[in-house]
């Protein structure tokens, strides 16, 4: 019951803000997705990515919105980035292990789910990408994702009946360059921030975990959070968590660095929204959260790159896993995976 | 400790000030005042050679230090970061400003124009020799999204291992083992251990570039392709023919170091 009253006190005082916010003529309230604005959310380390040189508008987030929807980058018109990053499925590829593009044809890497981007401080499974700005490059230009080239997208967008003035209304420029069209996809995918689940907001003090969801915090700060770190749920570092003892096909880091020291090692991911997510690891290849415990616990394969921390797994009962499962589940942003500022318009 | 460097580097700059203040005077007095007041583009040009040929993309055909054969359908590659030494051993260092592609040049023998750059403003002296670096500096291959000869739209970006591609040679050896007989070398890399960028440093052979009001001189370089295969490391196309990541590309940057010479100075 208190849970209720607590629960619609948020969804009233938008209102009562927006309600402040009518004029007495009675014209419509604005939207509240009009209002992009960003604001590091609370207890959040400052991002390593700020809008610095990309000033954020409401325009330019818009238009990156519109960018990451249109198939028009692609060089069939077929895919675009919203193909294989779905909102509700916090922007990973649900049920696709590896990623699946134009031609039908299939990566070898997994959708990872998009949100908190400007605190990577590298992109990618491998950490191949060093910034927000950059990453869309690889994924329009990968001839098996959407395989066009940057010329063609900037000519297209170009010729198009209305992008010209959507970058004039954004950047105040009358010609589309890369550079411009970078920038509009950092604004939006800048914007695409998680930090209202029920985790976050029992850190703020605005909601209880029951006994079990608990315990699964207790549990995941004793085995998980040394790399899974709070409250990003990433320390964005590169390890072996034990999936493999051979890596033939894709050696991870070691792809970026060239260094054997970092063959196998991957970048964590963030377990943010990760029961929506599925299927699990940089190649799709578990499907449930129970069977990622479940490799900790008795699949974790040694290797020279294993990480130290998990040559012994990780031991956890059975009551332990479930209640690590409940706790996952309190990392799902509902308003996140819904958010209108988000959807293609 | 800081303050006692800036109160080191104090007690060493002031006077060097005021010293280099006075004889600045000396020499403008027995110097036509003019001359030396303003600013003038120095230009440079760029010409390809294979040894003593001049480079001609496909029709040519070339040997390297190894005795492999070799044709030649593409060649880029970035400069940047230009400083001009004076007579005086002082430097001119260009400006960069990371809005914008200034100083930044990518030379390509498949365009004509973009074999002579000009870079404006340099304040009149006598010069003698240049700095720069073939490749681009961390600071702009980790400051996102460029433009100009640094949109990543010239092909000379790496999406996958961001960073740009400071040289791009295509070509073709019937020694080489790769597919078609494909050479292809795309050389980045601006992270130790496989940091790419090589700085070179030139004399002007004991010429001066005399940059005046009225004279914007002119630099021609010499850019020798078979250095890339050569010292010091002698490539063999048999077993060296692709290299596109930074650790792979280290030998082929070591040999462009030095693929650049001064050929002469006009001063005009
Ligand atoms: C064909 C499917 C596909 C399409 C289309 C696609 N992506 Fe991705 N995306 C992936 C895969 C797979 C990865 C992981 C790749 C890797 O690690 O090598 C990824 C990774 C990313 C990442 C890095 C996330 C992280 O945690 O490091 C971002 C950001 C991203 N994509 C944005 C985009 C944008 C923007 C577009 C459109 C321009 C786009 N993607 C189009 C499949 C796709
Ligand atoms: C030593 C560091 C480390 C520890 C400790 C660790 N993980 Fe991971 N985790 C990783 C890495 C690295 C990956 C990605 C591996 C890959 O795909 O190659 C990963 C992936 C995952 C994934 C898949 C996420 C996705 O979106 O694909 C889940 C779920 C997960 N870990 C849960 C846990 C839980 C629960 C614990 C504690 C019981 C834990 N991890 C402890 C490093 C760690």
């Amino acid at each position: 019951m208190n849970r209720l009253i607590k629960s619609l006190g948020w969804l009233l005082i938008p209102a009562v803000f927006s309600a402040c916010s009518v004029d007495p003529d009675l014209s419509p309230a604005p939207l509240p997705e009009e209002k992009i604005e960003f604001v590091i959310p609370q207890g959040f380390p400052q991002p390593v990515y700020n809008f610095t040189g990309n000033p954020l508008t409401t325009d330019g987030f818009k238009l990156g919105r519109k960018l990451f929807h249109d198939p028009l980058l692609s060089r069939d018109n077929s895919t675009s980035c919203e193909s294989c990053h779905q909102q509700f499925a916090s922007f990973a590829h649900l049920d696709h292990p590896v990623s699946h593009g134009i031609d039908n044809q299939f990566g070898t890497r997994n959708s990872p789910s998009l949100f908190n981007l400007i605190w990577h401080p590298s992109f990618m499974w491998d950490g191949g990408i060093n910034h927000i700005e950059v990453q869309p490059i690889a994924p329009i230009t990968n001839p098996i994702e959407m395989d066009e080239s940057l010329g063609n997208v900037i000519n297209k967008l170009r010729n198009h009946p209305q992008y010209p003035a959507l970058f004039k209304k954004a950047f105040g420029s009358d010609s589309i360059t890369t550079q411009l069209m970078l920038r509009a996809f950092a604004q939006f995918m800048g914007m695409m921030n998680s930090y209202r689940s029920k985790y976050d907001k029992y850190i703020r003090g605005e909601a209880e975990l029951t006994l079990q969801e608990n315990s699964g915090l207790n549990i995941f700060r004793a085995k998980c959070e040394s790399c899974h770190k709070e409250p990003l749920f990433s320390d964005f570092s590169f390890r072996n968590n034990g999936l493999d003892d051979v890596f033939p096909s894709d050696s991870g880091r070691a792809h970026i660095t060239s260094l054997p020291e970092d063959i196998g090692k991957f970048k964590v991911p963030s377990l943010r929204n990760v029961s929506v997510s599925r299927p699990y690891m940089h190649d799709g290849r578990l499907q449930t959260l129970s069977q990622c415990i479940d490799h900790y616990r008795f699949h974790v394969k040694p290797s020279p790159t294993l990480d130290p921390l998990l040559v012994n797994g990780i031991t956890l009962s059975e009551s332990e896993k479930q209640d690590l499962l409940q706790f996952l589940n309190t990392l799902t942003d509902y308003e996140f995976i819904n958010d209108p500022r988000f959807k293609p318009n | 400790m800081k303050k006692n460097i800036l109160y080191i580097l104090s007690i060493l700059i002031i006077p060097a000030i005021v010293i280099t203040g006075c004889k600045k005077k000396e020499k403008d007095d027995d110097h036509n005042h003019s001359d030396l007041t303003g600013t003038n583009a120095m230009r440079m040009e760029f010409t390809h050679k294979v040894g003593a040929q001049l480079l001609a993309l496909t029709t040519g055909n070339y040997t390297n230090a190894n005795g492999d054969q070799y044709t030649v359908s593409r060649f880029r590659y970035y400069l940047s970061n230009f400083r001009f030494r004076k007579t005086d051993g002082t430097y001119y260092t260009v400006p960069s400003d990371v809005n914008t592609d200034f100083g930044y040049f990518l030379i390509d023998e498949d365009n004509a124009a973009s074999k002579n750059i000009s870079i404006p403003n340099i304040p009149a002296g006598d010069y003698d020799a240049v700095e720069f670096l073939i490749g681009i500096d961390s600071l702009r291959n980790t400051s996102g999204a460029q433009t100009g000869t640094l949109d990543p739209a010239n092909g000379m970006f790496w999406s996958w291992n961001s960073g740009y591609i400071f040289m791009m040679f295509e070509g073709n050896s019937p020694q080489s083992t790769a597919a078609s007989n494909a050479l292809i070398f795309h050389a980045g890399g601006f992270k130790e251990p496989s940091n790419n960028i090589k700085k070179v440093t030139l004399t002007f052979n004991g010429s001066k570039a005399m940059v005046r009001n009225n004279i914007s001189p002119e630099i021609h370089f010499i850019v020798d392709v078979s250095e890339i295969f050569s010292n010091p490391n002698t490539i063999n196309f048999a077993t060296l023919n692709t290299a596109h990541m930074p650790m792979a590309c280290m030998p082929i940057a070591e040999n462009y170091a030095d693929m650049i010479r001064v050929d002469h100075v006009h001063n005009d």
